[in-house]
């Protein structure tokens, strides 16, 4: 969908921003008009406490045990309630004693002892690393999944894309470019990092609006509201448990009370937010807006956060990936199948759905589905060549819709092209209005299929129960070309047994955003009526944006 | 400095009710299913009451009138 160009170029614009704003702000502090002389600004800094972590960690914590997650900001809340009183306190003796540091704080409250410091220091430092490391993964996950995304609309993401370079390291290396600039470049250890709080007051202000941005796509974009998003999470048994976890998926009440505690200690004690909040506090004031505006900036990144993993986890089923829910939900596209019913089986309508590809808002690929009726037994060519994300690989797809209320059984069998039985999957079990679209080596049951291969796929469904319709077949087939573009094009399917009349015709296939448009073409010579409806993959009816 | 003094108080008192609701057995009270204005009341609750209790923060923490720093 994005190119990678764009995406590199973004992140850099908003590293050049951030540069730019600390480096603005340090000119003004120097010409002696402070931009963080500010309660507001203050506030802000404090926030440096939700991470980048955060957008993954928080969601893909929602997705496992619901509410479990908000203590890590609730035991902070209660902690500034105490800042009255504790946090004074620490800014007078910090003020007083030109403290730099929270290992140099601890050490000089047991008299200046240099051992002390030392260790706090060394403590703080191992500490830290994983916490590092966490953050440049989210970096590097995020651009894996923004430069990786729907491409490909088939449910299990093929990892295609090849190795990128290690995004973590450039990450890791700018930001000690920005530290060295904008932190230790200052020699007075009693001057405030004027810069540098700038920049993450504005951070804050960036992470706080994208957060909300996302949730209120997801809330009121893809669904209709809270009441809409919690009534269809109420209906999955999994989701309605972690609507009440405590006492249950959460690990009960001790969890979630030590969870508290935990995050009260952090607020205190983590040496970036002993930094943003006493170190770099220009004004013992700027406590009395602090104490509220950092809390409600807590409560306000977090409101979204389970309607975002509830999201997720009704959009993708499971909660393997629920750490990327917030950068994925916005990406994914819909698809599903499209059942046009005609009044009468003489005249039906000639229909088809043309759908077109588009990334960077060039129109790669467009190709058309004909609607079929209903079969027992599908045969289709299949050709796969090369590691599917290369330039010139091939793979062939297959996309199968079932209207019927109730599930059914289908089976695959690949043959070579010399028409040698090559094997089979097991009976897989269907439910009732259901689509599907998968490449041939996602194809559950079946052998390893070569990396160069031509062939002919059969699909069975419910073989011993003629009287059943059956199932809607259609191939599709991938390739990416020497631009590494993603084209694609319907093949056909042959229906070798026909199922019992039906009116009713099916395209197997469409899909909707991430870059895909569909098409829906509707012509009849002597004038019939009849209706049309969207299912999405798991059969409920799809509410779409037509034009 | 006597307002000073009331105010630690006041602060103090808020956070122990804040502990006092979420923490068991208020939570418990809640943790149980059913919506309230389409929403699961426990998260209704925490949401409701962690807001409240940041009004309170905020009554407290801001100099009003004459009681100013």
């Amino acid at each position: 969908m994005l190119h990678d160009g764009v995406i590199i170029f973004t992140a850099f614009a908003y590293l050049g921003l951030l540069f730019a704003i600390a480096y603005f702000a340090d000119k003004r502090a120097d010409a002696g008009r402070p931009v963080i002389a500010s309660p507001y600004v203050y506030s802000l800094s404090l926030a440096v406490y939700a991470t980048a972590w955060t957008f993954y960690g928080s969601v893909g914590r929602a997705a496992s045990d619901g509410v479990g997650f908000l203590p890590i900001y609730i035991g902070p809340t209660l902690m500034i309630a105490l800042w009255w009183v504790v946090m004074r306190k620490i800014l007078r003796i910090s003020k007083q004693n030109r403290i730099t540091s929270l290992a140099d704080f601890i050490a000089s409250r047991y008299g200046k002892s240099a051992l002390l410091g030392g260790l706090v220091t060394v403590i703080a430092v191992i500490g830290i690393l994983p916490y590092i490391s966490l953050q440049l993964k989210a970096v590097s996950n995020s651009f894996t999944i923004l430069v990786q995304y729907p491409e490909i609309i088939m449910p299990t993401r093929v990892d295609a894309a090849p190795m990128r370079q290690d995004t973590a390291l450039w990450v890791a290396m700018i930001l000690a470019a920005f530290t060295m600039a904008f932190g230790t470049r200052h020699l007075d250890a009693a001057e405030h990092h004027q810069g540098m709080v700038a920049a993450i007051a504005f951070e804050s202000l960036v992470k706080l609006l994208a957060f909300l941005a996302v949730g209120v796509f997801v809330t009121f974009g893809i669904y209709d509201g809270f009441g809409d998003l919690f009534a269809r999470a109420a209906a999955e048994p999994k989701l309605l448990a972690m609507m009440t976890p405590l006492g249950g998926v959460a690990g009960g009440y001790a969890s979630w009370v030590w969870l508290t505690i935990l995050s009260m200690t952090a607020i205190m004690f983590l040496p970036r937010q002993f930094q943003v909040a006493v170190i770099e506090n220009v004004d013992e004031k700027h406590l009395s807006k602090a104490i509220w505006l950092f809390p409600l900036y807590m409560l306000a990144i977090n409101v979204f956060v389970l309607p975002i993993a509830f999201g997720g986890l009704l959009t993708f089923g499971d909660g393997t990936q629920a750490d990327s829910f917030i950068l994925a939900l916005p990406l994914r596209a819909d698809a599903g199948f499209i059942a046009v019913n005609s009044t009468s089986t003489t005249s039906r309508p000639f229909v088809f759905v043309m759908f077109r590809y588009s990334t960077n808002g060039v129109t790669v690929t467009e190709s058309s589905v004909a609607a079929q009726s209903a079969s027992m037994v599908w045969s289709m060519f299949v050709e796969s060549a090369g590691n599917l994300g290369a330039s010139g690989s091939i793979q062939s797809g297959i996309a199968i819709a079932h209207n019927e209320a109730d599930g059914a059984n289908i089976h695959f069998e690949l043959f070579g092209s010399d028409g040698k039985f090559i094997g089979g999957s097991s009976n897989i079990q269907i439910p009732g209005r259901w689509q599907t679209s998968m490449f041939l080596n996602q194809i559950p049951g079946l052998p390893p299929i070569p990396s160069s291969f031509r062939g002919v796929l059969r699909v069975w469904s419910d073989r011993n129960r003629f009287s059943r319709p059956g199932v809607s077949v259609t191939g599709l087939r991938g390739r990416y070309n020497e631009r590494g573009e993603f084209l694609f094009t319907s093949t056909p399917a042959i229906a070798e047994v026909f199922a019992t009349t039906s009116s009713e015709l099916l395209f197997p296939h469409f899909a909707i955003g991430g870059g895909y448009e569909t098409e829906f073409v509707l012509f009849s010579d002597n004038g019939s009526s009849g209706t049309v409806y969207f299912f999405d993959q798991n059969g409920n009816p799809l509410s779409l944006g037509l034009q | 400095m006597n307002d000073h003094k009331s105010r630690s108080q006041r602060f103090v008192a808020l956070c122990l009710l804040g502990i006092f609701m979420f923490n068991y057995p208020v939570l418990a009270l809640f943790n149980v299913s059913g919506t309230v204005f389409g929403v699961p009341v426990l998260y209704l609750y925490i949401f409701v009451a962690w807001a409240a209790l940041i009004a309170l923060m905020a009554w407290v923490a801001e100099p009003r009138g004459r009681d100013r720093l």
